[in-house]
This record gives C-alpha cells, sequence and structure tokens, in this order.
C-alpha cells in the first residue's frame, strides 16, 4: 500500500500523528523484540509464531512510515534506546497479556491517526488499526465494541 | 431484557426528517464538524457519498453517511437476531455480535443526537432483515457472515470518505470491531 498524502500539504495536525504513529511502531518493534526472546518456540509454538507475525507486520509499517515521513520532507523521529514494558513479563501468560496491552496502545495510535488523516493515509490508518485489533484476539483479547477509540472521550 | 417493539417507521421518519430539517444541532454530538482534527483539506473537496447533482457540503454528506450507516447496522442487527432466534444452537455464538451492534447503533445515535423515541429501545431492528434467514445452520451462518463483512467494508470505506476526523474515527474503529468478529465466527457444525 502507498502511503502518499492524499492532497496539499498536510498539516502539522497530520505529521504529528504520522510522528507518532511512527514512535509507536518502534516501541512496538522493541517489545515485540523483547517478547519474543522470551517465548520458546517449542514450549509455546502458537505465542511465539503470533509473536513473530506482530513483529514482522510492525517492522513492514515503521518502514512505510519512515518513508512517508521523508516524503513529506521531514525528519522520522527515531527509535528510543530502550523502553519501559511493564511487569517485566517472563512467563508465557505475562508475555501474552504484554503483547496485548502493547497491540491496545497501538490500536489507539491508529485510530489518532485515522482522526488526523485523509485520503491514503487515512485508509492506511483503518488497515492498522484492523490489522492489530484482531492481532489481539490471538493474545487472549476479546472482540470489542470500539477498538481504539474511547467513546466516552468523543463527545 | 424488555421485549423489544419494532416500530419500522422510526428509522423512516424520524431520521430522515432530521436530515431533511437541516439538523442544525447534529453537528456537535460525535463531532461531525469537519475538519475538527486537523487536517487541511477543504471540506468540499470529499467525495460525495451519492452521484450527481451539486457538490454536498462535508456537513451535510457526513450526515447522509450517518444515516447510511445506521440503517445498515440495523439491518445487521435484524438479521443475527432472526438468525439467532431461527437457529437457538447460534444463539450463543452470535450473542457478542448482536451486542456489539446494539452498542454501534447507540453510539451512531450519539453521533447524530437523533433522539430516540421513548417506545423504541436504541438498537431495536427495524423491520424485517433483508433476506430471510436459512433453514440449514451452516448456510445461515455464512450469510451472517457474508452480511458482517459487507458491512466491515462499508463502514471501511466510508470512514476514509467522512468529512470529520472524529466521524471517521467511530467508522473505522467500528469497522474493526467487526474484523474482531469475524475472526472468531467460525462457519462450521
Amino acid at each position: 500500500m502507498t502511503l502518499t498524502p492524499a492532497t496539499g500539504t498536510p498539516t502539522t495536525g497530520t505529521l504529528d500523528a504520522l510522528q507518532a504513529t511512527l514512535a509507536a511502531e518502534h516501541a512496538a518493534i522493541y517489545v515485540y523484540g523483547l517478547l519474543g526472546g522470551r517465548t520458546s518456540s517449542s514450549a509455546e509454538p502458537a505465542l511465539h509464531a503470533a509473536l513473530s507475525r506482530g513483529y514482522d507486520v510492525h517492522r513492514g509499517q515503521r518502514d512505510q512510515l519512515v518513508r512517508t515521513v521523508r516524503d513529506l520532507e521531514a525528519e522520522p523521529v527515531a527509535s528510543a534506546v530502550a523502553y519501559d514494558v511493564p511487569d517485566n513479563p517472563f512467563s508465557a501468560f505475562e508475555v501474552q497479556g504484554a503483547a496485548l496491552y502493547l497491540e491496545g496502545r497501538c490500536t489507539a495510535t491508529y485510530a489518532s491517526l485515522i482522526a488526523s488523516s485523509v485520503g491514503d493515509l487515512r485508509r492506511w490508518g483503518l488497515s492498522a488499526l484492523t490489522g492489530a485489533a484482531v492481532r489481539r484476539l490471538a493474545f487472549g483479547g476479546d472482540a470489542e465494541a470500539f477498538p481504539g477509540i474511547d467513546v466516552s472521550a468523543i463527545r | 431484557m424488555p421485549a423489544h417493539r419494532r416500530t419500522p417507521s422510526y428509522r423512516g421518519v424520524s431520521r430522515r426528517g432530521a436530515l431533511a430539517a437541516g439538523a442544525a444541532v447534529l453537528v456537535t454530538g460525535c463531532d461531525l464538524d469537519p475538519r475538527s482534527s486537523g487536517d487541511d483539506e477543504p471540506a468540499t473537496d470529499r467525495p460525495a457519498p451519492t452521484s450527481g447533482g451539486p457538490p454536498v457540503p462535508s456537513q451535510e454528506a457526513d450526515l447522509l453517511l450517518l444515516d447510511e450507516v445506521r440503517t445498515l447496522v440495523d439491518q445487521a442487527l435484524a438479521l443475527v437476531a432472526a438468525t439467532r432466534d431461527t437457529h437457538v444452537s447460534l444463539r450463543r455464538t452470535l450473542g457478542p455480535l448482536a451486542t456489539t451492534h446494539r452498542a454501534h447503533a447507540r453510539r451512531l445515535d450519539g453521533a447524530g443526537r437523533v433522539p430516540a423515541t421513548t417506545d423504541t429501545p436504541v438498537g431495536t431492528p427495524a423491520g424485517p432483515p433483508a433476506g430471510r434467514v436459512r433453514v440449514d445452520r451452516a448456510r445461515a451462518l455464512v450469510e451472517v457472515r457474508a452480511r458482517e463483512e459487507r458491512l466491515r467494508w462499508i463502514l471501511a470505506d466510508r470512514a476514509v470518505q467522512a468529512g470529520s476526523g472524529a466521524f471517521a474515527q467511530l467508522l473505522g474503529s467500528m469497522s474493526a470491531s467487526l474484523a474482531q468478529h469475524l475472526a472468531g465466527l467460525r462457519v462450521g457444525p
């Protein structure tokens, strides 16, 4: 999928949302890497496979966003050296919970991008939101009525 | 849960009447105000949801999208409800989907600030579903899946069309929700 801006020059709000999404991808890649390193492919093959898929997806999305930000003649935000991972997960259950939480945070970021963008960029955000929402199911999440948004905060 | 009385006129008159009247109050609910989230594309550059005629202002276009989506959610809910009634073994399977459709309907009503009538619970299926429930359980489930998949696609498409960023976000989230449900909705015995 191309990620060219729809028309015109994007506003600061759109660029900010793009950069925030890119920052979230950096964090997701870091956390997925950490979680994957703590998961045995032989003892927990399904979880390991889900983590690997998530890692690959976020890497691909990061690369797309970096190109898009550069196309807008801006400097893509860099990855942090390290990220805080809540509760320092080690068991399979904790790893699953951390991945579930991570994808939940990602859905909120993608939802913000949708609200701040138009055209292809919004379409990209929709695809990313849907992907993250469905990935949550692999980590024990349930279907939600409004993934990524707090409906009580809309008004 | 109380028995829901069906009032087909609710969908056909109240909402469309509000739209026809211009419904100035509608713009503030879920923030259907165009360009609410910071992008600078002129509102009138949005693709209009209908073809032909003069360009439709973004705010009015969003209201038309809202009306369309609300109707489709009602229809999807009606099919799910009828399928659950016909196939008792699917009641549990389709329960979460019915709950989600009702939540979506409530939120859309909040977005449009269209008041519900006192005798019509929000999210009540309005009129018969577009299509009968199949006698065969597996086929009935296939029908539900097909309807949900179509609705999911339409929600995503309308999210791209929406003039308001917040409205786009809502529709996108609803579409993602249906993707979750569809992922968990297995077709089989």
